[in-house]
């Protein structure tokens, strides 16, 4: 059984995804340690610098909090990984699952089960 | 002009001894922020000092931080060495907020996307965890240049790489091996050529002082640590500051 979770509203804080990117994996992220390398996307409550450390790997982060200013941003930008803020949306979302980004949207494919 | 601190991106979760560290950050914040808000002519003053420091007095905070070290401090007391420690690392928390103002209002004027053609010392972390990864250097060689850092580096709760295992670091280590680092000039290279962008100088050297700041914060876990062993305490980041200097 599957929900879909559609954000319309998009803040790009690094780079903008410039066309549709394949669904992507994704995983709620506090602390590095706990990164499963097949994630394409973290979703993180602040943008941490430690997670710099993981950009070999990820396609994108999505942040509830942050800024251009932060060096992960600044960093972000330059290896081409959109950045994208959404306030509240940690608490929505199981600890794993499937997204989407567009260019003003995402969507979330998360199984309930999960 | 506002810049908003993320705490949560400074420390994930302080315990009660790093509340101190955050409540440090935020006061000094609060202080240039009340410059701007406060009337026109502190605005105004405010405002002229970022743009003296922008075009040149940057260099004189970069020269500070490339001699910068920590010295052994002849002081029997350890809460005395620890609230040393915090004043070193008060002050240079000033520069460092002073330099994100400045930086938040060039960001303002800022014209076009900018070239970042440097290394900062965030991208050399992750140069020397690959190297590590692929045994290029030794476990001493990277604890040499960052065993004072750490994974959310302001906790003071958290073990330093210094403190890690070698496979534990290794772990780590191994995260980084798909990034591909550009080669790009170093921070002192840059300071020392022809065009400057002051946005890029100022990034760098935002990331220099914070490497030189957790020096101060490797110091006080390391005293807190000593004292906690001394007086016999269970888990002393679980008490506030106030408490730890009084045991």
């Amino acid at each position: 059984m599957f929900k879909h979770i559609l954000i319309n509203q998009t803040n790009f804080l690094s780079t903008k995804p410039e066309s549709l990117l394949e669904p992507l994996n994704y995983q709620l992220l506090t602390d590095v340690r706990q990164f499963e390398p097949k994630t394409d996307c973290i979703i993180t409550s602040s943008l941490n610098p430690d997670f710099s450390l993981v950009f070999g790997f990820i396609k994108a982060i999505i942040t509830e909090a942050g800024s251009t200013l932060s060096h992960l941003s600044i960093l972000a930008r330059e290896y081409q990984i959109p950045i994208i803020r959404i306030p509240n949306l940690i608490s929505k979302l199981p600890s794993m699952g499937k997204l989407q980004i567009y260019t003003s949207k995402i969507i979330f494919l998360t199984d309930n089960e999960n | 002009m506002k810049i908003s601190l993320g705490i949560n991106e400074l420390i994930y979760n302080p315990t009660f001894a790093s509340k101190k560290i955050v409540g440090i950050i935020v006061t000094i914040n609060n202080s240039y922020q009340k410059k701007l808000d406060q009337n026109l002519l502190s605005k105004i003053i405010f405002l002229t000092q970022l743009k003296l420091y922008q075009k040149q007095n940057y260099l004189h905070f970069y020269n500070f931080l490339n001699d910068y070290q920590v010295l052994p401090l002849n002081i029997s007391s350890l809460q005395s060495q620890i609230s040393l420690h915090l004043n070193e690392f008060t002050a240079i928390q000033k520069k460092i907020i002073f330099n994100n103002f400045a930086l938040a209002d060039l960001a303002l004027n800022k014209k076009s996307s900018i070239n970042f053609d440097i290394l900062t010392i965030e991208e050399e972390k992750i140069i020397y965890f690959q190297k590590l990864a692929k045994k290029q250097i030794s476990y001493s060689r990277f604890i040499n240049k960052f065993g004072h850092l750490a994974l959310n580096p302001y906790e003071l709760a958290e073990k330093r790489f210094s403190e890690y295992k070698p496979t534990a670091l290794l772990k780590i280590a191994k995260l980084t091996q798909n990034i591909k680092i550009k080669p790009k000039k170093s921070l002192k290279q840059y300071l020392n050529s022809k065009s400057i962008n002051q946005f890029v100088a100022l990034v760098g050297i935002r990331e220099l002082a914070k490497f030189n700041a957790l020096k101060n914060i490797q110091q006080i876990r390391n005293l807190l640590l000593k004292l906690a062993r001394q007086k016999k305490i269970n888990n002393i980041f679980k008490y506030s500051f106030n408490q730890i200097l009084n045991f």
